[in-house]
């Protein structure tokens, strides 16, 4: 009884003539969104929540779907995939982060783009620890291949594995893909005149995108705001092909603390208020993009399955030799119509 | 300036395979007044084409040791290549397609002269090209838009042969029966294309769809196939308003392929 009433509920829902309309009304929505360039995709939205009621019902009484299992595993991937895409939304993760050479991963340096409601981000503390970097440039500044080496602990030991930008790196559901982003950053310890000891990371702006302004300033513990500059070493000028790689000694650093530049090399003191800076080593920093998609596999597999089904359906009822012949004499799923 | 031999060798094999191509479209438009045109065409000029464009790719892969997947010349010709042999294929395997080479061969045609205007520098792929996903994509599109131009090619001639009289017969209902034949094949490989490129995109930039133009284009031409199979399943729509909804297809594919990402800033963000 219920289920024949929810049949006839359905009924109307699962017009064929809906579908067409809300592909139509879909199609009109995205190409507005592109043509007026809108940041707010919500206008899709009316005409995909009519697209999925009306799968849902056409899945229910449409015999045509019904009777095709081809058919009807393609609405039903339409639909999951809709649905997993929606679920997608509410637990996936990217993120974005930068290390230096030599460094252990740190998860509270992670810059959050996007996340789901659904999931805190849990990133493994001391994932892996940054080895040394390569970059590949053709001429025009082009860059090709990245070569990130990296140390990760397991069972005890750090095996190292190459990421590059195919090749992400991949740990409990998270996965670190090297990015264009990289740069020079100086590795610094600051002494106070207590006597004790910091030690960290400067990380100078993108190189080689912004070589013309490799200056970043920074305030020290004591509170003296200093401006650091960095002459990265020289590389092949024209049209060579060159490797970015970590060799800061090359560098030249310049301490600036009002107005006057000091020349600072690896393991030289600078004197400032409340304390001294030595400039450590000049070393490369990598951009990551950290990704979390649970259910992106669930995605793939079900949109591989609703292919297949569709070959499936379309083989049946349009290339098959018994269909096509049935087809030709019933003039197919459209009469022909004569007119004078 | 000095131009590498293997440059000049491929641009020999490519300019005959174009010129062949040429002749063999207007071997196809004279055809429907000199029916044996048809054969020079398909069984003749074609193939030679065929065979030429492929040596001209071929050593460009070889030299360059990169696919021809990135610039407009290289778009162009590996798509006039298999644009070609998926009409050839398609005229062997199924007799009531070869009537779609008068319309298909002078498009073919028209892309080659295309090809000729544009650069033939090679330009360094992206290393986010390096993707074993990247080749399901762009063959899933070849297969599309070779299955596409098939169908449109037979919709735009049924469309056309059919504005000064309309004679009911065998062979009208086999020419429409093999127009949406193409058109299902159309969509199956435009889904595909569409899935191969969502796992490339999540591979090289983290998210599978972001919206980008080219994505954008290639979801809209997917979205009119679909609005022209069911509209012309949910309103029996006359058969000549189905045709020309399979040339409007057509018109975004070639829109997608050859028009966006060509010039789009960004067709899709981090490939540059």
């Amino acid at each position: 009884m219920h289920q024949s009433a929810l049949i006839r509920l359905a009924a109307p829902l699962a017009s064929l003539r809906l579908t067409a309309a809300a592909m139509a009304a879909l199609f009109a929505t995205v190409f507005l969104a592109y043509a007026l360039t809108l940041a707010d995709s919500g206008w899709i939205v009316p005409p995909l929540v009519v697209l999925a009621l009306n799968l849902c019902a056409a899945i229910m009484v449409n015999r045509r779907i019904r009777g095709s299992p081809g058919l009807i595993a393609f609405h039903v991937a339409l639909l999951a995939i809709c649905l997993l895409a929606g679920a997608g939304i509410l637990t996936r993760m990217h993120g974005r982060v930068e290390v230096v050479e030599g460094t252990a991963f740190d998860p509270s340096e992670v810059q959050i783009v996007e996340q789901g409601i659904w999931r805190n981000v849990d990133v493994p503390r001391s994932a892996f620890v940054q080895g040394p970097v390569e970059v590949d440039f053709t001429s025009g500044l082009l860059r090709q291949h990245t070569r990130s080496s990296v140390a990760v602990p397991l069972d005890g030991g750090m095996p190292e594995s190459e990421l590059s930008d195919t090749h992400p790196l991949k740990i409990a559901g998270y996965r670190f893909s090297p990015t264009s982003n990289k740069g020079y950053a100086l590795l610094l310890t600051w002494r106070d005149d207590a006597g004790g000891e910091t030690t960290g990371a400067v990380h100078m702006p993108s190189f080689p995108a912004l070589e013309w302004k490799q200056e970043q300033g920074w305030r020290t513990p004591a509170g003296e705001d200093v401006l650091f500059t960095l002459k990265p070493p020289l590389r092949p000028a024209g049209e060579a092909s060159w490797t970015l790689r970590g060799d800061g000694a090359a560098a030249e650093v310049a301490v600036i603390l009002q107005d006057r530049p000091t020349i600072l090399r690896p393991g030289e003191w600078q004197r400032l208020r409340g304390g001294a800076l030595r400039l450590e080593s000049v070393r490369l920093w990598l951009g990551y993009r950290i990704d979390r998609e649970p259910l992106i596999g669930w995605m793939l597999l079900v949109a591989i399955l609703g292919i297949a089904g569709l070959s499936l359906h379309f083989y049946r009822r349009l290339w098959s030799p018994a269909t096509r012949s049935r087809a030709d004499e019933e003039g197919d799923a459209h009469p022909v119509v004569a007119r004078g | 300036m000095h131009i590498p031999s293997w440059l000049a060798a491929e641009k020999f094999w490519v300019d005959a395979g174009i010129a062949l191509i040429v002749l063999a479209a207007v071997a196809a438009l004279v055809s429907y007044r000199i029916p044996a045109a048809r054969r020079l065409a398909l069984a003749g000029a074609l193939p030679l084409a065929i065979v030429m464009l492929l040596a001209g790719l071929a050593l460009r892969w070889q030299q360059s040791g990169q696919g021809p997947f990135l610039t407009l010349y290289e778009v162009l010709i590996s798509n006039v290549f298999t644009l070609g042999l998926f009409l050839l294929l398609a005229c062997a395997l199924v007799p009531s397609a070869r009537a779609a080479a008068q319309v298909a061969l002078p498009v073919l045609a028209l892309f080659a002269l295309w090809a000729l205007s544009t650069s033939r520098d090679v330009t360094p792929l992206p290393p986010t090209f390096d993707n074993p996903w990247l080749w399901a994509h762009v063959l899933a599109g070849k297969l599309f838009l070779g299955a596409c131009l098939v169908s449109t090619a037979l919709a735009l001639r049924l469309c056309v042969t059919r504005t000064s009289a309309w004679i009911q017969d065998v062979q009208t209902r086999e020419l429409d029966a093999t127009v949406w034949r193409f058109a299902g094949l159309a969509f199956v490989f435009e889904s595909l294309m569409l899935v191969a490129g969502a796992a490339w995109a999540n591979d090289a930039w983290g998210r599978y769809w972001g919206w980008d133009p080219l994505e954008t284009w290639a979801f809209l031409t997917w979205l009119s196939l679909g609005i022209v199979l069911h509209a012309r399943l949910a309103w029996r729509l006359p058969q000549r308003l189905a045709w020309a909804g399979m040339c409007v297809v057509f018109v975004f594919a070639v829109l997608t392929f050859f028009g966006v990402p060509f010039f789009s800033v960004a067709p899709h963000k981090g490939v540059i």
